[in-house]
């Protein structure tokens, strides 16, 4: 936007709005991409989070006689639990677990959601610690920040995700106009092009190019994964009040579940035993051919107790597919949820793009580092945002002014901060003291403690050499605190050890971009921008925002 | 195999029009392509784009097969770009090699008829 009042064409329009809009939420949207390429492997982390269950065996196939003793376990555990989600075991999730909802202490408090898992060998539920669990709490940061165990300020951290996609899709589409040699400079990097700006620029390009369906797909349905709340009008108009409904209809079940009080207040649920579940899982297995069965809930519904079965989600790309009803007393099928409407079903395909369940290990990789691409691609985004003016300001022998100091320390705070702190939390789930009180809040203080000091250490002058340095320190001790902690390292199964190696990966990541940032490295790090003229004159004419 | 072979197709592919383009293959080979060379090098990519869709194809349900086949068209784009900016020598033999490897598979297919592998 000229102040001059000059006419401006429609690529230096974008080109501004592209910087701005990169600007303002960049480093949140840094936060959200790096949190949110873990977060595919947010089994895998949950799991390392737990060492109680690293030495347990990995469990076989699903049995009518492993669900009857989880039932029983169960049953011992929360008698008066209003209904349970029993989640199987498959390659992601060695051991089965279940959720229950814990009445809450006092009048008036939200019902606790628990969490146990089941010892393959015994069929009795474990003991684990109390852990955010590190993925989930990846996965909940990366969409809502998620600053508290219980429901603290959800709703704005989504409406704070939400701004920032937003803007990463204009971003995402500014950058597309702005770019004006997308084909010709498609495999185009410079990394040793004399000005540190060509550079960057070639950087940023390239990272956004190379991976562009990976952003516009990941973008476009991370946004829709929220369209309830940020865009009630549509299902206010057509619902009014009764938002449980339009719920209900988009997965295919149109019958609201009963909730609260009135539940806790029903008569205990049935047991099933093993000649029930076994009945149960043979029908359902002929009505889900071929498919493995994920999920198993029993909860109320008015007087009688449902048995929901809920298929894989790996075997296909629409997220939440048919899922069947079984009444828990007659053992008879009462209705099958399904709602390949084609509103629903988009709406089913984009999330479960998002969510990824469906990629089998080489395609998971293929996705993180497609993520970390995205990281990256923001990162330099940011990065070339200061070298530009540093680069302006030297050609004019001015000072780049506290603004451009303020996004330097901001840079380094929030792009070489973030990793540390990720790894402080990885650190809290296992060094915390196991008794403490809301200990999973506990981990989360931590993070974001982490996280403060960063900002001000880069604030006090620490440079990005500094915070990745000790970012790589910080991932390089989780494997090794992991074999000499006293846990059980060497019994642990394939998808610990490959966590472990992933840490390590990072260590090494951050180290080579500490090793790259010393002082006088060549320009893709932190040099001074001094260059011809000429190059630079280059640079800004290819539309450099 | 499930991404492997589309994997050393794609990679052909970009090499193949990466090559094509003037400033790369200058880099690669000293010299400038001949018109005849740039049409061949996009031939051999096309070819090869459609052989890599054609692996990922037959799975159960087209979604997961059109996902992947974007995801690993990306990944072969990369492996491109980083040996044209680091190796840019390498990049014709790396190229002639991937693709020597993905016609030497194909037989392995699970759906060309031969047993599968």
């Amino acid at each position: 936007m000229r102040t001059d009042g000059a006419r401006e064409g429609f690529r230096q329009a974008m080109a501004w709005l592209h910087t701005w809009t990169g600007l303002v939420l960049g480093w949140v949207l840094f936060a959200i991409f790096l949190a949110g390429t873990f977060a595919f492997f947010k089994q895998e982390l949950n799991l390392w989070s737990r060492p109680e269950l690293h030495a347990l065996p990995p469990a076989g196939p699903l049995t009518a006689a492993q669900l009857a003793q989880a039932e029983r376990s169960l049953n011992a555990l929360a008698p008066s639990a209003a209904g349970w989600r029993f989640t199987a075991q498959d390659e992601r999730r060695p051991q089965a677990s279940a959720f229950y909802r814990e009445p809450p202490a006092k009048p008036g408090e939200r019902a606790r959601f628990v969490q146990r898992w089941f010892d393959p060998a015994t069929g009795e539920a474990v003991a684990t610690r109390d852990t955010f669990g590190a993925g989930e709490f990846f996965y909940r940061f990366h969409f809502e920040l998620r600053s508290a165990q219980q429901s603290r300020w959800i709703l704005e951290g989504r409406w704070a995700v939400g701004l920032a996609t937003l803007l990463m899709l204009v971003a995402l589409l500014t950058g597309i106009v702005t770019h004006r040699r997308i084909f010709k400079d498609f495999f185009v990097f410079r990394p040793k092009a004399k000005a540190a700006q060509r550079a960057w620029l070639d950087a940023h390009n390239i990272c956004g190019v190379l991976a562009l369906p990976f952003y516009l797909v990941i973008t476009f349905s991370g946004l829709m994964t929220m369209h309830s709340q940020y865009l009630p009008a549509g299902i206010a108009a057509a619902y009014g009040a009764k938002t449980g409904e339009y719920f209900g209809e988009l997965s295919g079940d149109g019958v609201p579940r009963s909730r609260g009080r009135e539940a806790e207040m029903a008569a205990p649920l049935p047991l099933l035993g093993d000649a029930g579940w076994s009945a149960l899982l043979r029908d359902a297995r002929r009505h889900l051919p071929g498919g493995r069965i994920e999920a198993i809930g029993l909860q109320r519904e008015g007087a009688r107790a449902v048995v929901e079965i809920v298929p894989h989600d790996g075997d296909r790309l629409q997220y939440r597919g048919p899922r069947l009803f079984y009444d828990a007393t007659s053992l008879q099928l009462i209705r099958r949820a399904d709602n390949g409407r084609p509103a629903a079903k988009t709406y089913g395909v984009l999330y479960g793009l998002h969510v990824a369940r469906f990629a089998d290990p080489p395609l998971r990789f293929l996705l993180v580092g497609l993520g970390l691409l995205g990281t990256a691609m923001i990162a330099t985004g940011l990065v070339l945002w200061s070298v530009k003016r540093r680069a302006d300001a030297e050609r004019r022998k001015a000072d780049p002014g506290a603004g451009h100091k303020l996004v330097e320390a901001l840079n380094i705070g929030a792009i070489a901060g973030l990793p540390i702190a990720m790894a402080a939390f990885c650190h809290a789930t296992r060094w915390l003291p196991l008794g403490m009180a809301e200990r999973p809040d506990a981990e989360i203080k931590i993070f974001y403690g982490v996280l403060a000091l960063g900002f001000l250490a880069a604030a006090l002058g620490a440079r990005w050499r500094h915070l990745f340095a000790a970012g790589a320190l910080g991932w390089a001790a989780l494997p090794v605190m992991d074999a000499l902690g006293g846990w059980p390292f060497w019994q642990a199964g394939p998808a610990v050890q490959a966590v472990n190696a992933g840490f390590a990966v990072v260590a090494m990541l951050l180290a080579v971009l500490a090793w790259k940032c010393k002082p006088g490295a060549p320009p893709l790090s932190m040099k001074k921008a001094v260059a011809p003229p000429e190059a630079l004159a280059a640079a800004s004419a290819e539309g450099a925002p | 195999m499930s991404l492997l072979h589309p994997l050393l197709c794609s990679f052909t592919a970009f090499a193949a029009l990466c090559l094509a383009m003037e400033r790369h293959h200058e880099e690669a080979l000293d010299h400038a392509p001949s018109p005849r060379r740039v049409k061949r090098l996009r031939a051999v990519a096309v070819a090869a784009f459609i052989v890599s869709w054609w692996t990922v194809l037959p799975r159960p349900d087209p979604g997961i097969a059109w996902t992947m086949w974007t995801a690993q068209l990306t990944a072969g784009a990369i492996a491109v770009a980083v040996l044209a900016t680091w190796w840019p020598r390498r990049l014709p033999a790396a190229a002639m090699a991937a693709g020597a490897a993905a016609v030497m598979l194909m037989p392995l297919l699970p759906w060309s008829g031969a047993p599968a592998g």
